[in-house]
């Protein structure tokens, strides 16, 4: 079985490597991903980096830094939308993840409060 | 602590929750960074193949666990996938239980009550989401249309925000609720006391121990 699990695990660390290196890049050459990394500098930060730097795009500006700006971002495609979206769904998330840190602090205190003094279940007092 | 205790999870089975965990909690903290506003280019670099690595660790660690024991895999899938009207009964009563109310309201459960189903789901669910989306932003990343990788960014971003929320209440619950102080204890030596195993578990303590009395 232990050998089962090793050839399972070289397996999958053989098909990342594989996978890694065979999937067609069709959109960027090396050379294009090269310059594609340093694109970004010259939108975002830089010495003479603009007032409005903004670098919420990530790797997305990364990736595909020798697109056209108008690709992603004018205001009528589905780029837009998506990166609306993505923006969006990260206050979202952190809202929503800030309202469940709060019910459960209330629920702590709640929960603690009224069961104080009780038998706990491995047969302690609650502290 | 009473001398007599039940085994709840084997050892391999304590084992393999604390693997994955940890490579969890490495992809909810690098996720984490590559997620808030204002944090993506960290991501550029050793965050992102950090969070790769354990995203390997996260999807082979439970892969290899069903391999090796099968039996037990499914078992926690079919946990996970078998919903029953007693389970809509324990959501239900499950607040005023979980703010310290009265426990004679809620439905008797089994080796794993509803609510840990809901989490076995979202970690089944999320998990493919994940692996799903993962590899389109690892492997495909390059040849994609920009549209569907930014909206596959888009879905990775979702899961991560319920898992997240769902990882936050079981850590909570584990740990710091004053009802289920046995909770986190059972998935170190993977053995609870019968007073506990029955308060929170009746059907399963019934079954084990040939108790029919309700």
């Amino acid at each position: 079985m232990r050998i089962l699990a090793a050839v399972v695990m070289i397996i999958c660390l053989v098909s990342i490597v594989v996978i890694s290196y065979t999937v067609p890049r069709t959109r960027l050459t090396p050379a294009e991903r090269a310059q594609a990394m340093g694109a970004c500098t010259q939108c975002h930060g830089g010495d003479d980096g603009g007032e409005d730097d903004d670098f919420e795009g990530g790797a997305v500006h990364q990736i595909h830094g020798t697109v056209d700006c108008s690709t992603c971002h004018s205001s009528v495609s589905g780029m837009k939308t998506a990166d609306r979206a993505s923006k969006t769904l990260k206050w979202v998330g952190i809202g929503f993840v800030g309202v469940v840190v709060a019910g459960m602090a209330l629920n702590y205190a709640v929960a603690r409060g009224r069961l104080n003094g009780q038998e706990d279940d491995d047969g302690r007092p609650d502290d | 602590m009473e001398d007599r205790t039940i085994e709840r999870y084997r050892k391999r089975t304590v084992l393999l929750h604390w693997v994955h965990s940890a490579s969890f909690v490495v992809l909810i903290v690098t996720g984490g960074v590559l997620f808030m506003p204002g944090l993506g280019p960290v991501g550029g670099g050793a965050i992102g193949i950090i969070h790769r690595i354990a995203a390997v660790i996260f999807v082979a660690v439970p892969v290899l666990h069903a391999l090796y024991d099968p039996k037990t895999a499914l078992g926690f899938v079919k946990d996970a996938l078998a919903w029953t009207k007693e389970d809509l009964k324990w959501f239900l009563a499950a607040p005023g239980y979980y703010f310290g109310g009265p426990e004679e309201k809620m439905p008797a459960q089994d080796r794993v009550n509803a609510g840990q189903k809901l989490w076995e789901l979202v970690i089944l669910a999320t998990g493919a989401v994940f692996l799903a989306t993962g590899s389109v932003l690892w492997f495909f990343r390059w040849s994609v249309p920009i549209p569907v990788y930014q909206w596959t960014l888009f879905v990775h971003g979702i899961a991560f925000v319920i898992v997240l929320v769902m990882f936050l209440v079981h850590l909570y619950l584990a740990v710091l609720h004053p009802r289920f102080r046995e909770s986190l204890r059972s998935m170190l030596d993977g053995r609870v006391s019968p007073s506990y195993a029955k308060r929170h578990y009746r059907r399963w303590y019934d079954r084990i121990t040939g108790d029919r009395r309700g």
